[in-house]
Parts: structure tokens; sequence; C-alpha cells
């Protein structure tokens, strides 16, 4: 542009230099071109291309192994295999034209009924004539020639009938034979399409077809639009979408593109061989063993294929089949957990490959079926194998629960990021918004328990918490965030070019692993929906049938109808049996925990949860605290003072959070006090005459009548204290098994109960939190310790005879205390004091901060102008000033949230609703200035751990009632973690309805039941669903334990189990005695919770429901009216098992079965440990009561069959089962067990007297 | 280094960037452009301002906000409009200096030079075309492929996001939402612009300065212009994309997008500043006689104005244009000029409205 052309105006000669253009447009197409190739490479440079490429290439090295395997063992098959397919063709050609003759002969019988039967029905409509020829003719003179033509019709009719019976009799005859040959036909079909050689095939050739479909050439650009190797796999999910408010798109997950394993099984390292995985390639010996562990792996495969003994002969193929399948997922698992990223390298490689093939063919394959190069090829591409497999191509590691096409939430249906969050149709590693799972926040919880060790917890001001939270343990702040953690999040920056900044934009990053359960709470809003069920197992007793391996240590078979009639013919008792999980699938715990806290705390009492999106809530309590209108009948007022100043002062436990003495009401602040200028205010005074007022307020409040006095001389606190802790062994009717629910003070050493063990066992066998080293351990109900500097005796004496009396929400049972009872406890907890506790001051009015108080408070109702409130306030006596403080400090912490008090009765709760909070957007959280990673987790994290964090670095704000006031509950980290687990799964995310989780009724049972039993403490004594029992430690001997209940509900009739829930000692029915009682021995006694009939019938249905059995009521079983009366009443004979070969049956005649049975009854000695009678000191429950409706008909044979399994330690002894065979006396009923078992049953629940 | 640019650098760059500083910054250093364009768009003074520009761009880059800001996919283009806005605005006066300086001595101008008449199709024209397209096709390869595109949240009518920004080209409607009623900045103002380009070549009766560069021939037009699409279309739009952050609040250009960050608003009316301010009366109920101090200003900025500029600024307009033209002038400019005055009353005496009839829904 710059040279001048020096042509003129209007010479037609070029503008620009030729030359120089042409050069400019050379280069300028070079770079177009460049260009184009930058994108061609670029495209074929997506990270999820690469990342199939190298799964490709993994799995056509896969294919190749196991094309190689299979290859082998079926050349050799492949002859004998076509010849037993000629065999099976001839059969199934023979049966096919045995087949068309037999529908040939129904069509002829078909033929023939309809013949018959045409012949028949005309013949009626002669009979009716002639039947009207004769009733018209009666009277007349042709009634004789009538009747006879009557008589002639009616044989003609009978003859014509039975032919067409006849008839029809072959016709079913036939189709019967048809259906038979049909069905013959179709299981050979069956059975030989289920050849395992067949199938081997067609795997070889699966294999081989897919080897085939991995070739590089459909991979180079340009071409593989054609067939790409590499393609996005993508699950559309029809009932399940994404939220954008003003559509809602189907939701599309694309993570299996690269998670390729995920729904897949074979890639679970749960399955690989342990040896491998605990070997370490480090140097020396390790490396040896290494060397070993993989020989042995790799060559055990290959004589798995080839077993030693049958080399170069037949092999058993079929087995030999599925070993090679199962094991070669084994491989996979090693070379996944063999392969580690720090270093890249497992110390193996092709040299050693060939080192242990050549050990392998020195040793033992000697004649191998391989060559020695295809052997060492074995080794080695499995080794190369083992080091290329990445670690997120495994199978979902709760495969049976989530993913898998049989679990509840097959991947087709639900996809990924339903669960786990993040951008679903994203192909980009950072674009899907992948989370680390390693949280940072397990970091700080560890600083934060660091810096809580050396401190007694229930001191004023959390401010060391706080300065952990902020400043780290180390001075560098723990929380700025995932960029300079140096946790997973900074190896994902090096390798993927993972940054948190990429997760800006999308509102739904991926939860990080500790948080994904919080998304069970989106379809499973009944709250403990989700938790593992029981496995149930029918069972049948007896001899095993040869057909179904046995599959338990005593005879329990799958799939066997327990009712099945034929069964019980042959004398084989069958029932349902109840098989407590040890390990369940997959139970998502945190959540669970999360919701319990919830609930125990009371959170619902301030933060509204909708309850009709989340059903549990309407079980809960009104209020999580104790009521108020009464309080000054309880206690004083200056345990009152001390307990609200600091409620932790006095029980560190305590679930009463601390309002007092925080980090952002402790310390000296300025504030424009009621708009007449600044004043300079010390907090803790403040916050003093705040406590004192409110507890004046309270005592104001309450009632003034007080209880009766109550004379405790001569109460015997001693036996008060064995009551409490539970003497079983001296004091029959005595114990109360108090330490189920509470902790409580012992004095005496010899009741002394071992806490640690107790501790341990709470801790655990029950999914309660103990906080860390059981310091905050939070037992059901409260602390009894120094229980005497709080309550009136008064009060305790009428509390522990009627705890209703004084709260109609009491969870505290009724314990049936006899008034020489009660005194007795009472005299024995008030002597128990919190002397500490006694030793701190009361608060003391401070009449100036008080009117401050009162005047800020009144200026701030804004309900008159500043001078006039002010002039309200100044004509106020003291006292008036501090009732008024305290009502509306009571309202504005909204104590009424959890305290039942008459003058809030349907007040608003003042905290923010939950209902959705899970899905509030993060801009609108206000962190304000805490240095807290910017996720909702972290939010709630934090404010669970300290409520006022957020007030921190914020100028005091002008108003001091502006200021956060979420008391501090003093959560332990993991209860703090799983409430905040709770908290993120609020979410308001759109489950179509054929996508949410609607539990069935036997669910809803269980769900409505686990409410309960958690609400009443019932795992405090018993054992349900394989949790609880926690005060079976204290208990020295077996046979005081109070029951467990697994299969409780196969056991009890849901009748029997209404009465005793509704009256479980039976007290007030006239007559009844303790020797009536099931286990009149055990001296603790299950105390009234007066449920409500609603509440009692939801825990019958829930055992019922708990073991897969009916809950209507009274089931009439067939057996108990009208089967043993007819079958004892008459000798008879019967068909048993011959007892020297099983598979015969032999008759034997018995004299007497109800006198046999009775024989029987005595041989096996039942009354030496079972209550009968009078006699109260034996162990084993009552027989009375196997026939007062207690029992289910089907229960005792299951029993008797195997205790131990239904009860696991009990002192029961097994008879019959397998175990004990040498225990059965075989000289009754031909010594078959069954018919032992049935005759013992019978004669118990309907023969059974006294004196027998 | 940190202390002095936490200390001085950050706090002046951010008070430099503030609108009711850069705005009328930069209109001064326009005028004082084109004052002294001679002097300026000389190479030497040209590259000097071009290279302190650059310097301060560059060394800005070191700040970890600005650096975030400037490379965002979205901004990039801004930042190449910004240096391509300054390269042509002095390529334009330049030449236009050239040309006026010959124009003085009597020498044509430089296109008359150049100025042939016919040129052949190909190669002169055709192929520079398709260079330009080979070129533009090459550039715009290699930036799709190196720069991704910058995907936001999944539109939402619920959850807008923050800051919720315009297309860059609308920006500066954007930025004068911040000073004016929805109806008047976003349909008024925008039609009266477009109007007003419509208008152009039926206003402008200036023969000269066709076919050329030239500043002295037209300086009523090219200043107006330059004004026009200077400050209030490329600050406003730079104002737009690097200053504003969460909650459309100003943030200087070293800022932290703090979505918390509390800013007061505290703008009043003018029948607020009349009646409750100077005559310390309560606000009249009824709305005429409550806005009469604000519809009698804007009546006579609409009525007095024009007068006082026709006997002044464009007394040696008005012969020239004749009274149809003077009047559609007048009146595009009156809407031109509305703009800053708006936004000064806005900076200096917290002007929220002039006129406040929410009864009728006009504010202006």
């Amino acid at each position: 542009m710059s040279k001048r052309p020096s042509a003129t105006n209007n010479d037609p000669g070029f503008l620009y230099n030729q030359k120089r253009l042409l050069k400019l447009f050379t280069v300028s197409s070079a770079a177009l071109v460049a260009g184009i190739i930058a994108m061609i490479l670029a495209d074929f440079d997506r990270p999820w291309k690469h990342e199939q490429r190298a799964q490709l290439k993994w799995e056509a090295g896969k294919l190749a192994l196991e094309a190689f395997l299979l290859e082998t063992t079926t050349q050799q098959e492949r002859a004998g295999l076509d010849e037993a397919r000629e065999a099976a063709r001839k059969v199934i050609a023979e049966r096919e034209a045995a087949l068309a003759e037999a529908r040939k002969r129904v069509e002829g019988a078909q033929g023939s009924f309809y013949g018959a039967d045409m012949a028949f029905k005309a013949q009626k409509q002669y009979t009716g004539e002639a039947q009207y020829g004769f009733d018209e003719a009666k009277s007349t003179a042709d009634a004789e020639r009538a009747a006879a033509r009557l008589r002639r019709e009616r044989d003609e009719e009978k003859l014509l009938g039975i032919a067409a019976r006849e008839a029809e009799e072959i016709l079913v005859k036939e189709q019967e034979a048809l259906k038979a040959l049909e069905k013959d036909l179709d299981d050979l079909v069956a059975r030989e399409r289920a050849n395992p050689s067949l199938k081997r095939l067609q795997l070889l050739a699966a294999a081989v077809e897919k080897k085939k479909g991995y070739s590089p050439l459909r991979e180079i650009p340009l071409l593989d639009f054609l067939a790409p190797p590499t393609r996005v796999e993508q699950v559309v999910l029809e009932n399940l979408v994404d939220n954008y408010e003003f559509s809602t798109p189907k939701r599309v997950d694309r993570c299996g593109t690269c998670h390729i394993g995920i729904n897949r099984l074979g890639f679970e390292p749960e399955k690989w061989p342990t040896e491998i995985l605990s070997a370490d390639a480090g140097n020396g010996e390790k490396v040896a063993r290494f060397e070993e562990a993989v020989y042995r792996f790799v060559y055990g495969l290959i004589d798995s294929v080839h077993p030693p003994a049958s080399r170069g002969g037949a092999f058993a193929r079929e087995e030999a089949l599925l070993r090679t399948v199962e094991i070669h997922h084994q491989a996979l698992g090693m070379m996944f957990a063999s392969y580690d990223r720090s270093d890249g390298t497992i110390g193996l490689d092709k040299k050693t490959g060939r080192k242990i093939w050549r050990r392998w063919q020195r040793d033992e394959g000697k004649g191998a079926w391989v060559s020695g190069k295809e052997g060492a090829s074995v080794a080695e591409q499995y080794l190369s194998l083992l080091q290329r497999m990445e670690s997120h191509w495994r199978t979902h590691p709760h495969f049976g629960q989530m993913v898998g096409d049989a679990s509840p939430h097959p991947y087709e249906m639900v996809g990924c990021t339903i669960c786990h969050n993040g951008r679903g149709w994203s192909t980009d590693f950072g674009f899907a918004y992948h989370t680390p799972d390693r949280h940072r926040v397990e970091d700080w919880m560890t600083t934060a328990r660091a810096h809580e060790e050396g401190r007694h917890l229930p001191g004023n001001v959390d401010q060391t918490l706080e300065e952990a939270m902020l400043h780290g343990s180390g001075g560098a702040p723990v929380t700025t965030g995932w960029v300079t953690d140096h946790g997973t999040g900074d190896s994902w920056e090096h390798e993927r070019g993972w940054t948190h900044e990429k997760t800006h934009h999308w509102m739904w990053p991926q939860l990080p692993g500790m948080l994904v359960q919080s998304s069970c709470l989106k379809c499973h809003k009944e709250g403990y929906l989700a938790a593992a069920e029981p496995e149930y197992a029918d069972v049948r007793i007896g001899r095993p049938d040869p057909a179904q391996p046995d599959t338990g240590e005593w005879g329990l078979h799958a799939k066997v109808n327990y009712n099945d009639p034929a069964a019980e013919q042959a004398g084989e008792y069958a029932g349902r049996m109840f098989i407590p999980q040890e390990k369940p699938a997959y139970r998502p715990d945190a959540l669970e925990r999360g919701l319990d806290n919830f609930v125990s705390f009371g959170c619902y009492g301030c933060h509204k949860l909708d309850d009709t999106l989340y059903p549990f809530m309407k079980q809960v309590r009104s209020k999580a605290g104790p009521q108020l209108d009464e309080i000054a009948r309880k206690t004083t007022r200056e345990w009152l003072q001390k307990w609200v100043w600091n409620p932790k002062d006095f029980r560190p436990g305590t679930r009463m959070p601390s309002f007092f003495g925080l980090s952002n009401n402790s310390h000296r602040f300025t504030y424009r006090f009621a708009e007449q200028g600044d004043d300079e205010v010390d907090g803790v005074e403040w916050s003093k005459a705040e406590a004192y007022a409110l507890v004046e307020w309270l005592l104001e409040k309450s009632g003034r009548d007080a209880y009766p006095a109550v004379d405790l001389s001569g109460a015997d606190p001693a036996r008060g204290e064995k009551i409490l802790v539970g003497d079983y062994e001296a004091s029959a009717h005595q114990a109360k098994a108090c330490i189920a629910c509470h902790d409580v003070p012992i004095q005496t050493p010899e009741l002394a109960v071992d806490r640690e063990k107790l501790a341990s066992w709470v801790d655990g066998a029950t999914h309660r939190t103990m906080g860390w080293k059981g310091r905050m351990a939070r037992r059901h109900g409260p602390d009894l310790a120094g229980i005497g500097s709080k309550v009136s005796k008064e009060w305790l004496y009428h509390w522990l005879l009627n705890p209703r009396g004084y709260w109609h929400e009491a969870n505290m049972p009724d314990l049936r205390l006899t008034v020489d009872e009660a005194r007795d406890v009472t005299a024995y907890l008030m002597g128990q004091r919190n002397a500490a506790f006694d030793a701190l001051d009361g608060l003391e009015l401070n009449q100036a901060t008080l009117r401050k108080l009162a005047q800020e408070l009144k200026v701030g109702e804004q309900q008159e102008s500043t001078s006039q409130a002010l002039g309200i306030v100044e004509r106020m006596t003291p006292k008036e000033q501090v009732l008024y403080v305290g009502e509306k400090l009571f309202k504005h912490y909204g104590c009424f949230g959890c305290h039942e008090v008459s003058t809030f009765k349907g007040a608003t709760p003042i905290g923010t609703e939950l209902t959705e909070w899970g899905s509030k957007l993060i801009d609108r959280l206000a962190f304000n200035h805490a240095p807290i990673e910017h996720t909702r987790f972290d939010f709630a994290y934090a404010k669970l751990v300290n409520p006022r964090i957020y007030d921190h670095g914020m100028a005091m704000r002008d108003l001091p009632f502006e200021r956060l006031k979420m008391p501090r509950f003093g959560f332990s980290p993991e209860e703090a973690r799983d409430l905040a687990t709770f908290l993120v799964g609020l979410v308001n995310d759109p489950i179509p309805a054929a996508s949410a989780y609607k539990p069935d009724t036997r669910r809803q049972d269980i769900i409505d039941g686990r409410l309960l039993v958690r609400r009443y403490n019932c795992q405090g004594c018993h054992v349900i669903e394989a949790e609880g029992g926690d005060i079976w430690p204290a208990i020295a001997a077996d046979k005081w334990r109070p029951p467990t209940l697994l299969g409780q509900g196969i056991k009890t009739q849901p009748s029997w189990l209404f009465r005793f829930l509704e009256n479980p000692a039976f007290v007030s029915i006239p007559g009844v005695q303790d020797s009536d009682r099931v286990r009149p021995w055990h001296s603790i006694r299950m105390p009234t919770f007066h449920l409500t009939e609603a509440e009692t019938r939801k825990i019958v249905r829930y055992f019922a429901a708990l073991s897969g059995a009916s809950a209507d009521f009274d089931p009439i079983e067939p057996d108990s009216l009208t089967g043993p009366a007819a079958r004892y009443a008459v000798p008879q004979t019967r068909l048993i098992p011959d007892p020297a070969d099983k598979t015969k049956r032999v008759e034997v005649r018995v004299s007497n079965r109800l006198e046999e049975a009775r024989a029987l009854f005595k041989t096996y000695d039942c009354k030496t440990c079972h209550v009968t009678g009078g006699d109260l000191t034996k162990a084993a429950p009552n027989f009375r009561h196997a026939h007062a409706g207690r029992l289910r008909e089907t229960w005792i044979p299951t029993w008797l069959w195997g205790p131990g399994k239904l009860q696991p330690g009990t002192a029961m002894p097994g008879f019959f089962g397998e175990r004990a065979p040498e225990a059965q006396d075989k000289s009754y009923f031909g010594g078959d067990p069954a018919e032992q078992i049935r005759a013992l049953r019978d004669y118990i629940r309907h023969h059974y007297r006294e004196e027998d | 280094m940190p202390t002095i640019f936490e200390s001085f650098v950050r706090p002046v760059m951010t008070f430099l960037a503030k609108p009711e500083i850069l705005v009328p910054m930069m209109g001064v250093l326009l005028a004082l452009t084109l004052k002294y364009y001679r002097v300026v768009t000389q190479p030497k003074w040209a590259a000097l301002i071009g290279l302190a520009i650059l310097g301060v761009f560059l060394g800005s880059c070191f700040e970890t906000n600005f650096r975030k800001n400037i490379t965002r996919p979205d901004n990039i283009p801004i930042v190449l409009l910004l240096f391509s806005v300054f390269f042509f605005l002095w390529l334009s006066l330049r030449r236009a200096a050239v040309n006026d300086e010959a124009a003085e001595r009597g020498e044509p101008p430089l296109e008359a030079v150049h100025r042939r008449e016919t040129v052949l199709v190909w190669p002169d024209l055709v192929m520079v075309e398709l260079i330009c397209l080979v070129i533009l096709s090459a550039v715009l390869l290699f930036w799709a492929v190196g720069i991704r595109a910058p995907l936001e949240e999944p539109a939402s009518a619920a959850l807008t996001p923050n800051p919720s920004k315009a297309p860059w080209y609308f920006l500066g409607l954007q930025e004068m939402l911040v000073y004016f009623d929805p109806w008047y900045a976003g349909v008024v103002l925008p039609t009266m612009i477009v109007v007003g380009l419509m208008a152009i070549p039926y206003v402008d009766m200036n023969p000269r300065g066709n076919g050329y560069f030239t500043f002295a021939e037209r300086k009523f037009a090219i200043s107006i212009y330059l004004f026009g699409f200077i400050i209030f279309w490329i600050v406003l739009i730079t104002i737009g994309t690097f200053l504003r952050g969460a909650n459309w609040n100003f943030f200087g250009p070293y800022d932290y997008w703090d979505p918390h960050r509390q800013v007061p608003l505290m703008n009043i009316n003018i029948s607020e500043i009349f009646w409750v301010k100077w005559m310390k009366t309560a606000l009249p109920s009824e709305w005429y006689i409550r806005e009469a101090p604000g519809l009698l200003l804007v009546m006579g900025y609409f009525l007095v104005v024009p007068l006082i500029l026709m006997k002044t600024v464009l007394k040696p307009l008005a012969k020239p244009l004749g009274a149809v033209r003077l009047i559609v002038v007048m009146t595009l400019l009156l809407f031109m000029i509305s703009m800053p005055v708006k936004m000064l009353g806005r900076w200096l005496i917290n002007l929220k409205y002039i006129v406040y009839i929410p009864e009728y829904f006009i504010n202006l």
C-alpha cells in the first residue's frame, strides 16, 4: 500500500504488484490449510476420543486374550459340538413328527367331541318337547303314549350325554398329551440353546467380531465419519428431566463415554486377587512376592482352562468356559488395582513376563497345549494390560444397588447426573463439572478436632473453633479453596486442566463422593427410605432337594413355596426365615444420620420443612424440648439462670444449644444505641442481662401451683440405684433399664456398668453418633448425672410416676413404678449433684443494661416514634422492664420452636425455611467475609459448627438484634457433616411421577415403623434390624437380655403384639399373674409407652413388614382348627421318608400320635428350661403363650429347626438341624425330623397341659 | 511493589475508570485530540501515545483480575476493538492532517494523487478480496480451535446470570439504562440514533470533503460524529464490558467482581430537590404541580436551548441549512446532548429523574 504506483490516472495497468499479491495469496492459503488441519487435529484430539482410543486398544488386547483362550479350548470342541447338534436335530425332528401326530389326534378328538356334544344338545331339545307333550297330555287318552315317548327321549339323552362326556375326556387327554409334547420340545430346544459349548462359540464369535470392530484405519481423520470407532455413549432418560424453569428437556448423560466400565461387571476391584493387591512392587523380596502372585494368577488361569490332568485329552469344557470368563474378569481387576498412578509403573515388564513364563514351562508346562511363544505372549499381554488400566474405567462400586440392570436404579433409567450432579451431556472433563472427591472439609474437620481437643467444650466463646476454621492449624487458611489445596484437586489441575473456576457456570457441579447420598432425597422423600431392606429366604426344613444345591448350613433354599401343600404332604415343613443382613448392599448412612439429627436436635422448630414434600415430618413431635409452662414447678431460678447462660456447663452432651458467650456476642462493641448516639457495650454483660430476663419471664409465666410435698424419709436410695441401673440378679421386679436411654450416675462400684464397653457397643452397633472419642456421646434421654442440682424432688417423684402427666408429648415411658419404688429412685437421684455447676454463680441483674435492652427492643418494634417508645420504657417499673425484655427475647431467639409455651402457641418459626434450601443459589448465601469455600455444603457445615461465623469480620451492625442468632448446638464435626449432607439434599428438582419413589405398602410400613422405633428408642433394649440392643453389654447374663426382635413379624401374631404393646405387662387384666407372663423370670419389664392406637398399629405392621409377613390381624391358620384334632384323634398310618434311603418312603403305623408326641416332648426335656406353671426361675418362655394366640403357626417349626439362625446366640439347643443330628432322638415317628417337629408343634400349641 | 500497586496504582486506576471520570475525561481527550490533531497524529507522538497505552495495558496483565477479565473468551473481541478503533482513528486523522496541510499549501489531497478512473476487476479487486477472505477464514479457524466457545449456564427465565450483560454491541445501550428509563434509553434514543444516521445525507449540505480525508473542512460534522461514536458508543461498551461487574455495579479494572459488594443508591428526583430540599415542604400530591419544575426544565431544554444555540454555535449553519434541516439537526443534537446532560446530573447531584410521573409511566 505504501508503495505508490507509478502509473497515471487512466492507465489500466495493475494496481498492485502481482508477484507480491501471489506471494500473499500463497502464504494466506497455506495459513488456511494449516487452520483446517488444526481444526481436524483438534477434533481428532478431543479428550474423550483420547480416552476411548486408550480403552479400545486396551479392550482389543483383552479381547485378543479372550479369543486366544477361547480358541484353544474350542478347537477340539467344535467337532464334538457339531455331532451333538446333529443328534439334537434328529431328536427334535422325531419329536416334531410325534407332535404333528398328536395334533392330528387332538383335531380328531375335537371333531368327535363336537359331534357328540351337538347330538346331545339336540336331544335335549327333543326331551324338552316330549316333556311338554307329556304335560299337555297328562289327562288325555294320549297320556300313556306321551309318557312312553318321554321315557324314550330321556334314555336317548342319557346315552348321548355319556357319549359326549367320553368324547370330551378323550379330547382333554389328547390336549394334555399335546401340551406335554410341546413342553418337552421347548425344553429340548432351550437345552440345546443353553449348551455351553455353543455359548462359548458365540462368545468367541462376538469377541472376534468386536476385535475386528476396532481398526485404527477407521480413525483416520476425514474418513472417520464412515464408521467411527470412537463415539459418544449417551443415555437419554425418558423419565428424568433437567430443570431450566421454562423448559424441562429430558436428561442426557454421556458419562459412559469415558467411564466405560460403570454399568458393566468385570471391572470391580473387590473381586481381584488379594495377594496381588497387597503385594507391593517396591523392591527385593516384595518384587519376588509380586512375581509369585502374578505367576500363580496368570498360570492359574491357564490351568483352569486346561486342567493339568486333562491336558491333551478331553477337558471339563463347560466348567472351564465359566472359569475362563470369571477369572478373566479377575484379571482385569488385577490390572486396575496394580496400576499405580503416582509413578506409573508396577515394576513388571516383558522381561519379567518371560521369566515367569520360563518358570512355568520348567515346572508345570511340560507337554503344554500352547507353545512357549504363545504362553509367553499370554503373560506379556496380561502384564501389559495390567499397566494400562485406568481407574475411572471401573464398575460402579454399588453396582447391585445403583447401575446394574437388575438393580432398583438401572443405568438406562436413572443415568448418572441425577445422583452425582454435573453436566451430563458434556464430554469434556472440565465442562462435565467434575469435583474432587476428597473434599477439603475433611482437613478442616481434622483441624477443628485438633483445636477442640485441649479445651473444655462447654466453655464460653467458641473462638478457638472459629479460628481453627478460619486459619487452619498451620496459620494458612484452610478454606481458600480447591486451588491451593494439595488434595486431589491439585493433581487434577496438572493432569486434566481442571480448575475450580470452571465450575462457575453450572448450578449443579458434581457432588464430591461424600455428599452423593444427599441426592437420595430427591426421590426418596420419605426419609428412612432407602435403607437396605432386610433379606428374606424361604426355607424348607427337611431333606434338601438334590436338584438344588444346599445354600445354607442347614438346608436353606431359595424359591420354595412354604405354603405348598405338596411339600406339606411330603412331611417337609416349610417356613419363611428372616435373614438379618450382615452388610447392607448400600446404605445412605450419612444421610440417615443427618435426618436423625435434624429430628432429634429439633431443627424443624425454627426451620420449616414442608411436610407435604417430606412426609416424615408429619410424624415428628411438635416440639423437641420439654414444655416450659410449668417450669417453676420443676426447678429453681438459679439453676435456670446458669442453664440458660450455658447449658453445656451442666450437661456437656445436651441437645439444648447455647445462645450466649458466642463469637458475635462476647466482645465489647459499639452501636448506635436506640438511635441516641454511640454507646459502648460489653457483650458479655449484655448477654447476661438477656439471659436474666429470659429466666424471669419464664418463671413469671409458668404456673405457681407447686406439687404436694414429698417426704423421702425412710426411702432407700441404694434400692433406687439398683432399680435405675438394673440389678437384675438381686431384685426381681425392680430393675428398670434406665441405662438404655439415660446415662445414669452409679455410685456403688459393684453395679458399675462397663461404660467403655457400653459406649463402643453403642457406637458400633447403632448408627447413633458418638461425637469424637465418645466424649460427646448423646444418649436418647438426658444424662442423669447431677440431676439433683436441677429438679425438685416433688417434680421428680411425680415425673417418675407419670411422665405424661407433666407433658403430654413426653417421650419417657411409664415405668409402672410403685409409690415406694418412685420414692427410692427419687431419693437416689436427688443425691446426685453437679458440684461444679452448683459452684457457679447465678446471674445478677444489671438494671441499667436491662433498661437499654428494653429501650432497644421497644424502639425496634417501630410501633411508636423513638421518643414515645423511650417514654414507654421509662414509665415501666423495673420488673415490667425485665418481663418485657424476657418475652421479647423469647420470641427473638425462637425458643418456642423447641419448647411449648402457651403464650407462643402457633407462632411462626423464626428460621429460614429449608424445604428447598439445597437449590438456593450460591450467590444468595450470605458468606459475608468468612473465608469459606463458596459451596452450599461448606456454608451449611460452617454454620452448623459455628452458627455465628458469618458475622466474622462484619463491622458490628448498628442494631445488636440484627446479629445472627442461631445458637450453638455443639455439633461434632461428624454430626455437622451428616446434617449438612441432609441439607444439601433438600433440593427442588422436579422428578416426574413415573420416576419418583413410591413405596409399596410393605416398604411404607417399614419406613413408618423406623421413625417410631427411633423416636421411642426401641433399639436401646432390643435388637431390631440387626441394630441396637444398647444395654446388652451391661447385662451380665444372656437370659436377662431383652429379647432380640429379629423375625418378630413371623413369630407373634399381630393381634397379640398389638395387645402387648398397649399393655406390655398385661398389668390391669384381672387374674393375670407374673407366672402368666411370657418371661416371668425377667426382672426388666418393658415400660408402657402409651402409644396411640395408630402408633401401635404402625409398629405391628412394621414388624410384619420387616419379616415379609402379613399384618392382617388374627389370620386363621388352618392347622389350628381342623388339622390336629382330626389327625391326633385316631390311630393312623403315614408315609414317611425312609431314614435309610431318603429318596424312598415307607409306611409306618402310628398307634396314637398324641401319645407319641407327648412322649417325644418329654424326651427332649423341654420343661427343663421353659417356664411352666409356677416355677419362674427358668429362663425360657412360658409354654402357655404358645397357644394363647401369641405365636404364629408357621414359626414354631422354623424355630425348632434352627434356633440359632433366627436368634443368634440363643440358649435354645438345636435338636434337628443338620448341625445337630446326633441330638435327635430317633425312636419316635420313625426318626423323621420333620415329622417330629410337626408333632411337637401340634402338641405344644394344642395339647400341652402343665402337668405333662 | 505490591504495596505501591495496592496503595497507589489500584486506587488511581479505579478512580480514573469510574464512569463519571472516564466519560468526561475521554470527552476532553477527544476534544484535545481534535483541536491538536495535526500534532498528535504525527507518527512519533501517535507511536508514543500508542506505546504508552499498550504499556499500561500489558503492565496491567500482571494483575490477575485484569488478566482474567480481558482474556475471557467473550471479551477478546472487545480488546481487539479498542486497539483497532485507536488505530483507525489515528489513520483517518493522520490522513486528514496531511490533506488539510496540503490544502493549505494549495495542493490536492493524497486521494487525488492516487485516484484513477478504472482498475482491473481481476486481479486487482477479486484477488484482494479473495486474499482477505482466506486470511479471515484462517484467523477464524485458529481462533475457534484455540479459544473455546464460552458457555455459560443454561438460559432460564427464573435465574438470570449475574451480571446479566447484553451482547457487546448493545452494552452502550445497557449502560444508558443506568441513567434513563427503559423506554427512553431502550426505545427513544436508539430510534433517534437510527433516524439520525439516516438523516445525515439529507441534512449534510457541506459539499466538501467527499472522497478524501479531511477535518478542517467538516469540523462540525466529524466532531459530532466522533463524540457520538467514541464517547457514547465505544467508551460505554468498554465500561459495560470491563468495568460493570456483579449486580451491574462498577468495579475498577483490577477489582474482583464480588457479588456481595454494597453500593449506596441515593438518587433523587428533581421534584424532591425542588420541593423537599429547597422549598422545605412535602411533595405536592398532584403530579402536575409536583413535577412542574421538571416539566419546565424539559420544556426549557427543548424550547429555549435551541434558540440560544441558534444565536451562538449554530449561527453559521442556520442559513445554508434552511429551517426544516435546522430543526431536524437541532432536534437530533438536543437528544444527543440530553444524554451527557442527564449523566452529569446523575454524577453531580445524584439526579434520578427530571420528570417523574409514575401515574402515567412517564419518567425522564
